[in-house]
């Protein structure tokens, strides 16, 4: 399997290189948590917004941009057209599950951004030296981690959702729903603690936390250790829920597919 | 006159295609009553913490997401379907057929189609402006509402100019759907007051991505927060960017190599 993995990587590898100034131009597109940031930072000139300085909205932000662009997913615009254009068929004939052709060509657009990332993080440390994070090995570990977990969900969702194009034609507008609550509720209109205490406290258990913005509150070192241990539980428990979701859906999905006899 | 005519057959059959799939209209309706809905609590965040954004309060503030929403709609609907239609014609070569037509070929490219299902955007984004006029229990005087269209039609002859730029592009590059995602994510920005933001970036939104014209500038103009001069610069800037624009299409259309040559 491994072998198969690193020849799949190759050629996405090959296929996203080819289209990098795309890429590039899709980097750009993920700037909603720089304008949050803008406002939010110019909100914050008269003081403190619920425990967060401007330095601390930059803090926030900027780590949380670099979540947006490693979490970055599309598969349900090629997986849906794939489904209602019968473009499936082909890549049923793998000898794989086709999930790996699409997790691969994502994987090897992360490989690039984070080749763009890393410089420009190196810049944005010069440029705002108030940027301060908890920089032990432990959370930096818990990050990494937090951070592969979230890119998983918002790729197994989107998957999923774009399996229900086996039964429906609507399968992206009723992912547009889920995309929504995910900004909402995701920490990227607004640090989690900064809604009304009510919606806050359900939101912390939400899964869209953990598809956005939880690594980022590893980082900023406001959570304590049964926060933290809280939010891993919270998240094995998602992904594994989502897991479980999309093979439930994938196996009844298939079944429709063949019925029709594309 | 002619043209006006023209536009009126364009639409009414494009109208006609659309009508064959009504279930769409539903699902458009929803999803705009779901972003509106997302925007204002957004924004009611924001006023969660501070009683005004960038010196706006927060009636005056769902104004220009009324306008957002507006121009948003305009855009799906008006700008949007023309650019796919201009992309697949270039790359097969049957913009041949467009500019062999005894009409301008800018017109047809720019307007032949619309997506009458994404006006609803346009339709809340009034209501919007309607409902927060009346939280603030202000009318606006005469010259208020006029000021009011003249910046409603710069931002709209902005935006249109902006989008044939953007199409302009599709004679070098193929593919140019990420160019125009590269805009709206621009225009999210949009969303709030300009004066919310510090520096770089409101000179940006301002000047080099206008996009202040289309949605703060209209909205401080029902306010009364703008006076003549500033409705004249907006308006006189809106002119030259049509004027800049229509220069720019016709440099790239030097460019169209047909299908064979």
């Amino acid at each position: 399997m491994l072998t198969k993995y690193f020849a799949l990587m190759r050629r996405s590898l090959g296929v996203m290189l080819e289209y990098r100034a795309g890429v590039l131009i899709w980097m750009l597109v993920n700037v909603m948590p720089l304008v949050m940031l803008a406002v939010w930072f110019s909100l914050a000139e008269d003081g403190p917004i619920g425990g967060y300085a401007q330095a601390d909205f930059v803090s926030y932000y900027l780590l949380l941009t670099f979540m947006r662009q490693m979490t970055t997913v599309w598969v349900i615009h090629e997986l849906d057209y794939d489904i209602r254009y019968g473009n499936l068929s082909i890549k049923l004939l793998y000898p794989f599950n086709p999930i790996h052709a699409y997790m691969s060509d994502n994987l090897a657009d992360k490989i690039i951004r984070l080749a763009v990332l890393i410089p420009l993080g190196i810049v944005a440390a010069f440029l705002f030296p108030m940027m301060r994070y908890e920089l032990t090995p432990l959370s930096v570990a818990l990050m990494l981690l937090t951070m592969a977990a979230a890119w998983a969900m918002r790729f197994l969702s989107q998957y999923t959702f774009a399996l229900l194009a086996f039964w429906v034609s609507e399968a992206q507008t009723l992912h547009e729903i889920w995309y929504a609550v995910w900004l909402m509720l995701g920490g990227m209109v607004a640090p989690l603690d900064l809604f009304p205490a009510p919606v806050a406290a359900i939101a912390k258990y939400l899964p869209f936390r953990f598809m956005l913005s939880f690594p980022v509150e590893v980082m900023l070192g406001r959570l304590t250790a049964d926060e933290t241990l809280l939010g891993l539980a919270a998240t094995a428990f998602w992904l594994g829920a989502m897991i479980v979701a999309y093979r439930w859906v994938w196996r009844r999905g298939i079944k429709q597919f063949s019925a029709f006899g594309a | 006159m002619r043209y006006l005519r023209l536009l009126s057959i364009f639409y009414k059959n494009s109208i006609l295609k659309e009508l064959e799939y009504r279930a769409n209209f539903i699902a458009n309706v929803f999803m705009s009553i779901l972003w509106l809905g997302w925007a204002i609590v957004g924004v009611s965040v924001f006023f969660l913490h501070r009683d005004k954004m960038g010196d706006w309060t927060y009636p005056e503030v769902l104004m220009v997401v009324g306008l957002f929403t507006f121009f948003n709609g305009v855009m799906e609907a008006l700008l949007r379907p023309n650019v796919g239609a201009v992309i697949e014609q270039i790359r097969d070569g049957t913009f041949d057929f467009v500019l062999t037509k005894p009409v301008n070929a800018q017109f047809i490219a720019s307007l032949r189609s619309i997506i009458v299902w994404r006006l609803v955007d346009a339709v809340i984004g009034i209501g919007l402006i309607a409902y927060a006029l009346g939280q603030l229990r202000v009318t606006p005087t005469p010259t208020q509402i006029g000021f009011f269209v003249v910046m409603l039609l710069s931002g709209t002859a902005i935006v249109y100019a902006i989008w044939l730029v953007m199409v302009s592009f599709a004679f070098w590059f193929v593919r140019i759907d990420n160019i125009t995602e590269l805009f709206y994510a621009f225009y999210e920005a949009g969303r709030y007051p300009v004066t919310i933001y510090r520096g770089v970036v409101r000179v940006v939104l301002t000047y080099i991505v206008p996009i202040a014209f289309v949605t703060t500038f209209p909205a401080s103009a029902l306010l009364g927060r703008i006076d003549q001069t500033t409705t004249l610069v907006g308006f006189a800037f809106a002119i030259g960017l049509l004027i800049a624009s229509n220069r720019f299409w016709k440099f790239a259309l030097r460019y169209y190599a047909s299908a064979s040559s």
